[in-house]
């Protein structure tokens, strides 16, 4: 499958109402959205704590991002680094802000769209920020009456999975619920994804047919999610596109965590894919 | 706009008391497997809590030093560090780590009898 070939398929899945969609914080980089990957918020936050004259020269020496110990950072969790903080000195708050602020860009206008097309109707994301709802709204649709957002333990627990709202499920909980990232980083921390959690990933990336097309996810969650989805195997394709800035290259290749799904991995910028997608679908 | 969440983990990092910088920092290390870094770490955090007379903050990182030598196998060195913190949780009274710290010497007390070493 070329890449031509690949974005043809996926739109054609679309049409067909069988395109799964789910996306990481590479997403919400591009401007005006502008938040942070997981090592850039890490390694900011890291030297931030270590900004102080006794602890410069570790963090110069042993701590950045290319030194050996950085090397052991940037395979850590995001929300395990931010547990470990959080225990000993407040930072949720901090988070929280961070990720309820920024403005939509083009990728969360452009899924915001294709929900409202009804080409996708579920996103599972592991994002905290607001941006996919807020550009939602920006469309002039009601959460709750247009859409759902599930974020919390509690509503995991109690999801209405016949409902005809387009949802969005925030596996990682929501800025807008502090409660919910606090539940999350500890389940993170203690290497734990709840079961109605893992029941979401179940049911999203397993049951019926289609496409998944996964953008801007590192697929780095080694110790809630892909423990979890190393155990399941599907009839869905998946279609993950790997961000880089070189020519478009499809491989066969899936990220270890997909080793029991069948796809393809798309090397490219990503917005290519998304760029695709608007003018396939939604550029009338 | 690009740089706000940065402007925000600043203002946050700026606020961080010295011991609290090692402290964190010791438990980022350890968390990841660095136990000697962190270790070095837990104990400029004591000195800074000695040097503030932070009573809780030393038996907390009295028990960090206690668990990181616990899981070096260093029972003995475990022991003593665990008891120095109970002995300062005790002291400060009505102390929710106070339980905890308890549980730490008989767990290492325990550990320590079923290797036959002396307790």
């Amino acid at each position: 499958m070329n890449f031509s070939e690949a974005l043809e398929h996926i739109v054609d899945t679309a049409c067909s109402k069988r395109l799964s969609l789910c996306v990481g914080s590479g997403i919400s980089v591009g401007r005006p959205a502008c938040r942070p990957l997981a090592d850039e918020l890490k390694f900011c936050i890291l030297e931030g704590i270590c900004s102080s004259v006794e602890l410069r020269q570790l963090y110069e020496h042993r701590l950045r991002t290319e030194k050996d110990i950085g090397g052991k950072i940037r395979t850590y969790p995001l929300e395990a680094f931010i547990e470990r903080i959080s225990e000993n000195y407040d930072i949720l708050g901090t988070i929280a802000e961070i990720f309820r602020g920024g403005s939509p860009n083009k990728n969360h206008i452009i899924i915001a769209r294709l929900l409202e097309n009804g080409f996708v109707r579920e996103i599972l994301t592991t994002n905290f920020d607001l941006l996919l709802e807020k550009a939602l709204v920006s469309i002039g649709w009601r959460i709750r009456d247009d859409f759902n957002v599930y974020c919390t333990e509690k509503q995991f627990r109690e999801i209405d999975f016949d409902s005809r709202l387009p949802t969005i499920f925030k596996i990682h909980g929501s800025a807008d619920d502090q409660e919910s990232i606090r539940v999350t980083l500890r389940l993170v921390a203690s290497q734990t994804l709840s079961e109605s959690r893992a029941r979401i990933l179940d049911r999203y990336l397993v049951s019926g047919e289609g496409d998944i097309l996964i953008l801007g996810y590192g697929a780095r969650d080694d110790f809630d999610i892909n423990p979890v989805l190393s155990r399941l195997s599907s009839k869905k394709r998946v279609f993950y596109v790997r961000h880089e800035s070189c020519e478009p290259i499809v491989t066969s290749e899936l990220p270890e965590a997909f080793r029991n799904f069948e796809g393809n991995t798309i090397r490219c910028h990503t917005d290519e894919v998304v760029d695709y997608l608007w003018r396939a679908l939604l550029d009338e | 706009m690009s740089e706000d969440w940065k402007v925000l983990i600043n203002g946050w990092a700026n606020q961080i008391p010295m011991a609290k910088r090692f402290f964190v920092t010791a438990s980022i290390l350890r968390a990841i497997g660095q136990p000697e870094e962190s270790s070095q770490l837990y104990s400029q955090a004591k000195e800074s809590f000695e040097k503030v007379g932070d009573q809780s903050g030393i038996a907390k990182t009295l028990g960090q030093l206690g668990r990181l030598a616990e899981e070096q196998g260093d029972l003995e060195l475990a022991e003593r560090l665990y008891k120095e913190a109970h002995q300062i949780f005790e002291r400060l009274g009505a102390n929710p780590y106070l339980k905890l710290a308890k549980r730490d010497v008989q767990r290492v007390r325990r550990k320590a009898s079923s290797h036959g070493e002396p307790a």
